[in-house]
C-alpha cells in the first residue's frame, strides 16, 4: 500500500518537475521576446556561448569558481541555521590578503608560495565572519544585519587601500601591482582564463559534502538547523558549533577571493567582485545548502551567464538579461519547492 | 434550577446522554463529540445547557477535552456529531467570524497581542475601517474617544495609548477582555484566564467576572483552580476523558467532591508492584525554587532504583522542574546534586555524559527533527557511540536496527525514512528509546506516553520498569495520573511551583491527590 502510494508519489513529483522546467523555457522565452530577441536564437547564442567550443566551455567553468565557494560560504552556516550574508566582504579581504602575500612575500617555491597566499586569503575571510559569529552566539545579535553590514566595511575598506597604500605605482587605475610570477597560477587552456583553481574548488566543495554526510561535526551542524531545541537537549554546544560553522563559511569565501586573484586578475584591484556574494546566496538558495546541488547550480548559472555574453554580441540584448533570467529561475524553483513541501505534508 | 444529582457522585458518569435542563438556555450542546483524524476520541457525546447571565464553569483534567469543547463553540474545532443551538437557532459554526457574529467572544489562554502597539490599536484591530476619515486615514482621536468609552463601561483605566508590552500581564489581559467587547460579545469564554495572573491580579479578575453576569453578560469559564471555580461559578460541568461525568449546581457541589470526580476512581490496581528502592541517593533537590513566585522552595530526593511520579495540573513548576534538571534554567538558590555532586554548572552534555536522560514532553517541539531520518533522530545524544569525528556508520546502524526491532518502531525498518512519515507512538517510542538504551543512571521523563497508544504505552511503560528495576532511577513527570499510580513508587503532587504532598506506594489515594492537585488542600508535604 504505503509502496504504491510512495511510487505515486515519485510520479507526481516527475510530472511536476517537467512542467515547472517547461514553463521555466516559455517564461524565458517570453522575457527574451519581450527585450526584442527571437526566443529560439538567443537560446541558441546562450548555448554557444557558453558550451561550444574549448575557450567557451572553459570559461563557463572558470566562471564556476567563485559561484560555488560563495554559495558554500552561504551553505554550511546554513546548515546549523545561520545567515551569512557577508561571503562579499569576506571573498574581498581574502582576494586582498591573497594580493599582499602575493605581491610582498616569496618562499622560493612555487607550491607554497601559493599555499600560503591561499591560506592567508582564508584566515582574512575567517576572521572577517568571525566578529559577526561571535555577535550572533555570544550577545544574538542578527547575524544576517552584521555579515551585510560587514560588506559595505570590507568594500570601501579594500578601495581604501588599493586606491591609496597599496596601489601600484604610476597607476591611474585603483589596484595593486601583479602579484609574483610563482603566485600566479598558468591557465590551461587557451582562450580561457580556466586553471588550477576550478579544481581546487571542485575539491573543496565535495570535502564538505563529505564532511555533511559522514561526520559528526556535519550531523551537529545539520541537526541544529533541523531542530535547535533538541540540538540543545542532545548535548551539541550550540553556540560553539555556529561559531565554527561561521568560521568555515568565511574561510571558504576568503579562499574564493585567494583563488580569483591567483587563477584570474593577478592583482587586487577595486570592483574585482562583480557581486560574486549576491550570485553565491542565489545559488545556496537554489541548491538547498547541497553540496552537490551547489556544483549543478553554479554551472547552470555560469551557462546563463557566459552565454549572455555571447548574447550580446549577436544581438541588442544586453548581458544584463542574464540576471533576469536567473531571477526567473529562482522564483520559480522558490515555488516549486514549496509547493513539493506542501505536498510531503 | 439544574440537574444533576448528589447521590453517587464520584462512581458513574451522573448524566452522559441527557442534556440537563436550563431556564432560558442561550447555549445548547447537544450530542457533541470530537474524534480526531488520527484516531483520538477528544469528546464522547457531550451536553450543555447556559442559561443567559449564568457564570459557568468547566472543570477537568489536562486532555480531558475542556479546550476541545470550547473550540468548537468558538469555531476552531469542527465537531464530528451533535447539535449546536445559541439562542435557540441551530447553527454551525466554522470559523471564528461567525462565532463572533453570533455574539461569543473567546479570551484565550496565550494572549493573542500585538506588543508593540498601543492598546487602542490592539483592540480596534481588524476593524479599523470604522474610523477612516473622507481623506481615507485613519481618525485617531475618533478612536481614542471612542476605546475610552468602552475601557471606561469596563471600569477599566488603562490608557488607550499605552503600548501593550509594557503593560503587566493583569492589563494585558484585560485589553483581551476589551477586544471581546469591542465586538460586541454577549457570551464569553474564558480559557484558564487566572493562570497567568499573579493572586491579586487573579483576585481582581474573578471580581470583574461578576461584574460581567450582572451586566447580563453570559460567561463560560474553563479552569482547575477549583477554589477560584467556587468563587464565581454557579453550575459546574465536569468533564473526564471526554465525557461529562457531572454537571451540579454551585449548592449540590463541593470541592472536594469535584476534586474527586475529575481524577475519577482507579480502575484497577497495578499488577506489577514498583521495585524497592535502594539505599542510594541519586539525586537531590536541595532547597530550590521552582519560580521566583513560589511560596516554599522544593525538596526531592530520588534513590536508586526508584520510579518517583510528579503529579500536578500542567503549570504548576513541572516544566521549570525539567528545565533545572535539564540545565536550561538555573535554580535562584539551593542545590541539585548528582550522586553528591552538584550539576548546577554543568552543561547538558556533560549531564548527559554523567548519565542523566532526558524524554521532553513535546516530541514535535524538542523531541524530534521531523525531517531527519529515523537514524539521525536515533542517535542524537549518544555521545561517544557516533563517534568523535567520523560518524561510525556500521554502529550507528546497528544501534538504529537494534532499536527499532526491540521496540517494534514501525516504519523505522527503513533507517533513511523521514521521521515525519511516522505514526505518533512510533515516533514516541524514538524519542523513548533512544534516551533508555543509552542506559542511564537517572531518567528525567516527561509526558512519556502523551498521545500514544496503548500498545506503545505498554511498551514505554515496561522499559520504565526494566530502568528501575535493574537498579537505575527514574523520575516521571506525568499528566496522566494512571500512569502515575501505576509505575511509581512515590507520587509528588506539585501545586502552584511547590511540592504540595507525597504519596507511598501502597497508600494512593485518588480522592487526596486530586484535592492537593487542584488546591482544594494544600497545607504542604509531610502531611
Amino acid at each position: 500500500m504505503s509502496s504504491m502510494t510512495r511510487a505515486g508519489g515519485y510520479a507526481k513529483k516527475i510530472g511536476l518537475t517537467v512542467l515547472f522546467v517547461g514553463l521555466i523555457v516559455v517564461v524565458w522565452a517570453a522575457v527574451l521576446f519581450l527585450a526584442g530577441a527571437n526566443p529560439v536564437l538567443s537560446f541558441v547564442y546562450i548555448f554557444k556561448g557558453a558550451l561550444v567550443g574549448t575557450s567557451n566551455l572553459f570559461s563557463t567553468l572558470d566562471l564556476m569558481v567563485p559561484m560555488m565557494l560563495l554559495a558554500l560560504a552561504v551553505a554550511i552556516p546554513g546548515w546549523a541555521g545561520v545567515w551569512n550574508i557577508g561571503g562579499e566582504g569576506q571573498f574581498l579581504l581574502g582576494a586582498l590578503a591573497a594580493a599582499w602575500v602575493g605581491i610582498s612575500i616569496d618562499l622560493g617555491n612555487p607550491f607554497l608560495d601559493v599555499f600560503l597566499a591561499l591560506f592567508a586569503a582564508m584566515v582574512a575571510g575567517l576572521v572577517w565572519s568571525s566578529w559577526a559569529g561571535y555577535l550572533k552566539v555570544k550577545l544574538q545579535i542578527n547575524e544576517i544585519v552584521t555579515t551585510l553590514m560587514a560588506n559595505y566595511i570590507a568594500t570601501l575598506l579594500v578601495s581604501y587601500l588599493v586606491n591609496y597604500p597599496l596601489k601600484e605605482a604610476g597607476s591611474s587605475w585603483a589596484q595593486t601591482a601583479y602579484i609574483k610570477r610563482p603566485f600566479q597560477l598558468h591557465h590551461l587552456v587557451g582562450g580561457s582564463q580556466f586553471s588550477l583553481t576550478f579544481f581546487i574548488s571542485t575539491g573543496i566543495v565535495l570535502v564538505f559534502f563529505l564532511l555533511e554526510k559522514r561526520t559528526r561535526l556535519g550531523y551537529e551542524l545539520t541537526m541544529i538547523g533541523s531542530n535547535e531545541r533538541l540540538s540543545y537537549l542532545g548535548g551539541i554546544s550550540i553556540a560553539a558549533k555556529r561559531m565554527v560553522a561561521m568560521l568555515l563559511g568565511g574561510a571558504v569565501a576568503g579562499l574564493a577571493g585567494g583563488l580569483v586573484v591567483l587563477g584570474n586578475t593577478y592583482r587586487m584591484k577595486e570592483g574585482i567582485s562583480p557581486g560574486y556574494g549576491f550570485t553565491g546566496l542565489l545559488v545556496c538558495l537554489l541548491a538547498d545548502n547541497d553540496p552537490i546541488l551547489i556544483i549543478l547550480v553554479s554551472f547552470l548559472f555560469a551557462v546563463l551567464q557566459s552565454g549572455s555574453l555571447n548574447l550580446q554580441l549577436f544581438s541588442d540584448i544586453p548581458v544584463e538579461i542574464s540576471g533576469v533570467l536567473q531571477v526567473v529561475l529562482i522564483l520559480f524553483v522558490a515555488a516549486f519547492r514549496i509547493m513539493i513541501r506542501k505536498k510531503e505534508r | 434550577m439544574s440537574l444533576g444529582t448528589s447521590e453517587g457522585i464520584g462512581e458513574q458518569p451522573v448524566l452522559q446522554g441527557s442534556p440537563d435542563k436550563v431556564q432560558r438556555p442561550v447555549i445548547k450542546l447537544h450530542h457533541i463529540s470530537k474524534t480526531y483524524p488520527n484516531g483520538l476520541r477528544a469528546l464522547k457525546d457531550v451536553n450543555i445547557e447556559v442559561g443567559k447571565g449564568e457564570i459557568y464553569a468547566l472543570v477537568g483534567q489536562n486532555g480531558a477535552g475542556k479546550s476541545t469543547l470550547m473550540n468548537i463553540l468558538y469555531g476552531l474545532t469542527m465537531p464530528s456529531g451533535g447539535t449546536i443551538e445559541i439562542g435557540s437557532r441551530p447553527v454551525t459554526i466554522s470559523h471564528p467570524m461567525q462565532a463572533i457574529g453570533l455574539g461569543i467572544g473567546m479570551v484565550q489562554q496565550d494572549l493573542m497581542l500585538v506588543p508593540s502597539l498601543t492598546v487602542m490599536e490592539n483592540i480596534v484591530l481588524g476593524t479599523e475601517g470604522e474610523f477612516k476619515r473622507w481623506d481615507g486615514a485613519i481618525d485617531m482621536v475618533k478612536m481614542r474617544a471612542t476605546v475610552q468609552t468602552l475601557l471606561d463601561s469596563l471600569e477599566c483605566s488603562i490608557d488607550p495609548l499605552s503600548i501593550v508590552g509594557t503593560l503587566p500581564i493583569g492589563s494585558q489581559q484585560m485589553v483581551e477582555i476589551a477586544k471581546v467587547f469591542w465586538r460586541n460579545a454577549s457570551i464569553i469564554i474564558f480559557d484558564e484566564p487566572t493562570s497567568l495572573l499573579s493572586p491579586i491580579e487573579a483576585e481582581q479578575f474573578l471580581q470583574f467576572v461578576l461584574a460581567l453576569k450582572a451586566k447580563g453578560k453570559t460567561v463560560l469559564f474553563i479552569s482547575h483552580r477549583l477554589k477560584e471555580v467556587f468563587a464565581i461559578a454557579e453550575r459546574i460541568s465536569v468533564l473526564r476523558q471526554g465525557v461529562i461525568v457531572a454537571s451540579l449546581a454551585k449548592e449540590e457541589a463541593n470541592a472536594e467532591k469535584v476534586a474527586t470526580l475529575m481524577v475519577g476512581e482507579r480502575m484497577e490496581e497495578s499488577s506489577i508492584p514498583p521495585s524497592a528502592p535502594g539505599a542510594k541517593v541519586v539525586l537531590r533537590v536541595k532547597d530550590v525554587p521552582l519560580a521566583a513566585n513560589a511560596s516554599k522552595t522544593a525538596e526531592m530526593e530520588i534513590h536508586s532504583g526508584e520510579i518517583v511520579g510528579i503529579a500536578g495540573v500542567q503549570g504548576n513548576g513541572q516544566e521549570e522542574l525539567f528545565d533545572m534538571l535539564l540545565g536550561k534554567a538555573i535554580p535562584r538558590s539551593g542545590d541539585i546534586l548528582f550522586f553528591d555532586r552538584s550539576i548546577l554548572r554543568m552543561s547538558v552534555r556533560a549531564r548527559r555524559d554523567a548519565g542523566i536522560a532526558y524524554i521532553t514532553s513535546d516530541r514535535i517541539k524538542d523531541g524530534l527533527a521531523v525531517d531527519r531520518s529515523v537514524l539521525e533522530n536515533g542517535i542524537i545524544g549518544s555521545g561517544k557511540a557516533m563517534g568523535n569525528v567520523l560518524i561510525r556508520q556500521k554502529e550507528v546502524h546497528r544501534l538504529i536496527a537494534k532499536m527499532v526491532r526491540s521496540y517494534k518502531i514501525k516504519g523505522g525498518e527503513n533507517q533513511k525514512q523521514k521521521v515525519r512519515a511516522l505514526s505518533g507512538g512510533n515516533m514516541q517510542k524514538i524519542v523513548v528509546a533512544r534516551e533508555v538504551m543509552r542506559n542511564p543512571t537517572l531518567l528525567v521523563a516527561f509526558n512519556p506516553t502523551s498521545g500514544v497508544d496503548i500498545a506503545a504505552k505498554k511498551v514505554i511503560h515496561d522499559s520504565l520498569r526494566e530502568i528501575a528495576g535493574a537498579g537505575n532511577s527514574v523520575l516521571l513527570i506525568s499528566n496522566d495520573l494512571e500512569e502515575l499510580l501505576e509505575l511509581s513508587g512515590r507520587i509528588i503532587v506539585l501545586y502552584k511551583m511547590c511540592p504540595a504532598a507525597e504519596f507511598k506506594y501502597p497508600e494512593y489515594d485518588m480522592r487526596q491527590i486530586g484535592m492537593y492537585m487542584t488546591g482544594v488542600r494544600s497545607e504542604g508535604l509531610g502531611e
